[in-house]
């Protein structure tokens, strides 16, 4: 079940200062991280999990090429990033849809940004809004959509020009728990349908769990990958097998050690 | 706000799920129009009673205080004489040359500066400087350049209006949400299609309340302006030469007109702006 496929995404030695303006002359530097080593597979779902403040949004926004690095170097197929780009897709946990553009008009912002043609776009827009569920709502603007539903758009939206990686940075996290758990499900439905690379973020152990190939844990401040951990159960997959509670129970317990929090006591909520 | 309201000033988008509305339910929208207008006419009515009541009692002056149907013949006349026609003309049509001058003017030097650090911080501290000096304290000067003419007081009223509406641009721009900015970025916008498609859009809701104060600032410049500069017609120029003649109805239905004008401009013009744009959007509501 593990995916073999070639590596798509590195991420070499990467590191992270913020320095931070603090008035008359004075800087601090924040180092967010700090030697950052991973590989993705192509077609592989990856979860960066971590405490609060350990610098996935960081580290995220830096392959998105919305930041920039510090040290190190981060490689998709055979390129090295140094800004945006068409090949990533990236779904913000604010959201982030257009609220002065209708549904499809958000959807198909990608595609007149990489110069698709007019005729190409209908299709895809409403393949697109299929895959997320959204058919009625084309010409409504996003005020009157609920958040589950905007982020759908924002989900749509990513993939709308084609990108080979989708970046997700907590895309739930401001979703309620069942919303949040349909659109889990989406997710892996979409990621089934279009093979498409993802690393994700999450602070949920839970998500992390019922989503990935593999996670990888980050330590707290400056960020590292401190373990990884490979989930190896065929989707969908059932939240509530024994197989899948175990796979959550080794995640809690190694993320609970790695934050120093954990006593060898019992398990407590993780999501 | 009534939802029978939203689905007038709203007629191309659709439903939540994008079922069929019915017709109109007439009898709703009578009841609540009816209602409303009631509401907003009752105080006005009520005020021209008792100015009525007061002109007619006998204890004023009747040519400070003319009764209403004085002012209504005085206003009558000009109309037919075609004078108020001339004075409405002239003075709309310096408002709309000023205030277009300054929109287009005003937004572009404002959302260059909320782009560029480098003009921000050239320009915000004369920005600040003219923010806080009163368009009619420069007509003396301006009329010490341009003699007493049209292109002075459409230079002033063009010079008012640009500093506020470079103020809203900027402070538009500058709050535009990040998310968005990065989202826009993420999917492969950059520098001017950045700024089209991110940046001028996101600053709309500022842009359009900086363009309602510019004209509701520039209609007073206007009027005040036809008293100081004393060109030949506009209702300012009519309402101030009315004191050589002690024409104090000339002046009240002046004023009447001035503030009907001024209303028209802003529901009607501004209204339509907000309404395809910020209100359809959801950024705003009335
Ligand atoms: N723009 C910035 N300027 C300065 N410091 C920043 C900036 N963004 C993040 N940081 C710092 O970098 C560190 C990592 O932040 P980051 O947002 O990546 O954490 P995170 O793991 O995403 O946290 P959370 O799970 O709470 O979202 C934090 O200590 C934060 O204070
Ligand atoms: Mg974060």
């Amino acid at each position: 079940m593990a995916i073999q496929g070639p590596v798509k995404l590195q991420v070499k030695d990467l590191g992270k200062i913020f320095t931070i303006d603090e008035g008359w002359g004075r800087t601090t530097d924040i180092t967010a991280l700090e030697g950052v080593n991973f590989d993705v597979r192509a077609g592989e779902f990856v979860t960066l999990i971590g405490p609060s403040g350990c610098g996935k949004s960081t580290l995220l926004m830096i392959v998105a090429g919305l930041y920039e690095k510090t040290s190190g170097d981060v490689v998709l197929d055979d390129h090295h990033i140094d800004g945006t780009g068409f090949d990533r897709g990236v779904v913000f946990q604010e959201f982030a849809v257009f609220p002065w553009l209708t549904v499809s008009g958000n959807v198909r912002f990608g595609m007149r940004m990489k110069g698709i043609p007019k005729t190409e776009r209908d299709p895809v827009v409403e393949r697109l809004l299929g895959l997320v569920e959204l058919q009625g709502f084309k010409n409504i603007y996003p005020y009157r959509l609920s958040g589950g539903m905007k982020q759908r758009v924002g989900i749509a939206r990513a993939l709308a020009f084609d990108p080979e990686v989708m970046l997700m940075d907590e895309p739930f996290g401001a979703l309620d728990a069942q919303t949040r758990s349909s659109l889990q499900q989406l997710l892996v439905q979409v990621w089934m349908e279009t093979h498409k690379t993802v690393l994700f973020v999450t602070h949920s152990v839970r998500e992390a769990a019922y989503l990935s190939d593999r996670v990888l844990l980050m330590s707290p401040r400056p960020g590292r990958i401190a373990e990884e951990i490979k989930i190896d159960l065929p989707r969908p997959r059932d939240a509530l097998s024994v197989e899948f509670l175990e796979c959550e129970r080794k995640v809690a317990e190694t993320l609970a050690r790695l934050t120093g929090q954990s006593d060898g006591g019992p398990a407590w909520v993780t999501d | 706000m009534a939802s029978a309201d939203k689905a007038q000033t709203q007629p191309g988008a659709a439903p939540e799920t994008e079922r069929k509305l019915g017709p109109p339910n007439w009898n709703v929208v009578f009841r609540n129009s009816g209602k409303a207008f009631f509401q907003m006419t009752a105080p006005l009515i009520g005020l021209l009673i008792f100015w009525e009541l007061l002109a007619h009692s006998g204890t004023l002056h009747p040519v400070l205080f003319p009764p209403l149907e004085v002012i209504w013949f005085t206003m009558v006349k000009q109309a037919k004489s075609g004078i108020l026609w001339l004075d409405i003309y002239v003075s709309l049509y310096r408002l709309l040359v000023g205030a277009a001058l300054a929109i287009v003017s005003g937004t572009l030097v404002g959302l260059v500066m909320g782009m560029n650090k480098t003009v921000e911080r050239a320009l915000a501290p004369p920005m600040y400087f003219f923010l806080a000096v009163p368009g009619l304290a420069l007509f003396p000067i301006v009329i010490l350049w341009f003699g007493l003419s049209d292109f002075t007081l459409i230079s002033v009223l063009w010079f008012e209006g640009m500093i506020t509406v470079m103020v809203s641009a900027w402070t538009g721009v500058k709050t535009v949400d990040a998310s968005l900015i990065r989202a826009g970025r993420a999917m492969g916008a950059k520098g001017m299609t950045l700024f089209f498609q991110v940046m001028v859009p996101g600053a709309m809701p500022s842009l359009i309340a900086g363009y309602r104060i510019a004209f509701s600032r520039a209609w007073r410049i206007v009027v005040t302006g036809e008293m100081i500069v004393a060109l030949e017609a506009g209702l300012g120029f009519r309402i101030f030469s009315a004191r050589d003649f002690l024409a104090a109805d000339m002046m009240y239905g002046g004023v009447v007109v001035v503030g009907i004008l001024g209303v028209i401009v802003e529901r009607v013009f501004l209204r339509s702006i907000e309404l395809t744009t910020v209100q359809r959007w959801g950024t705003l509501r009335e």
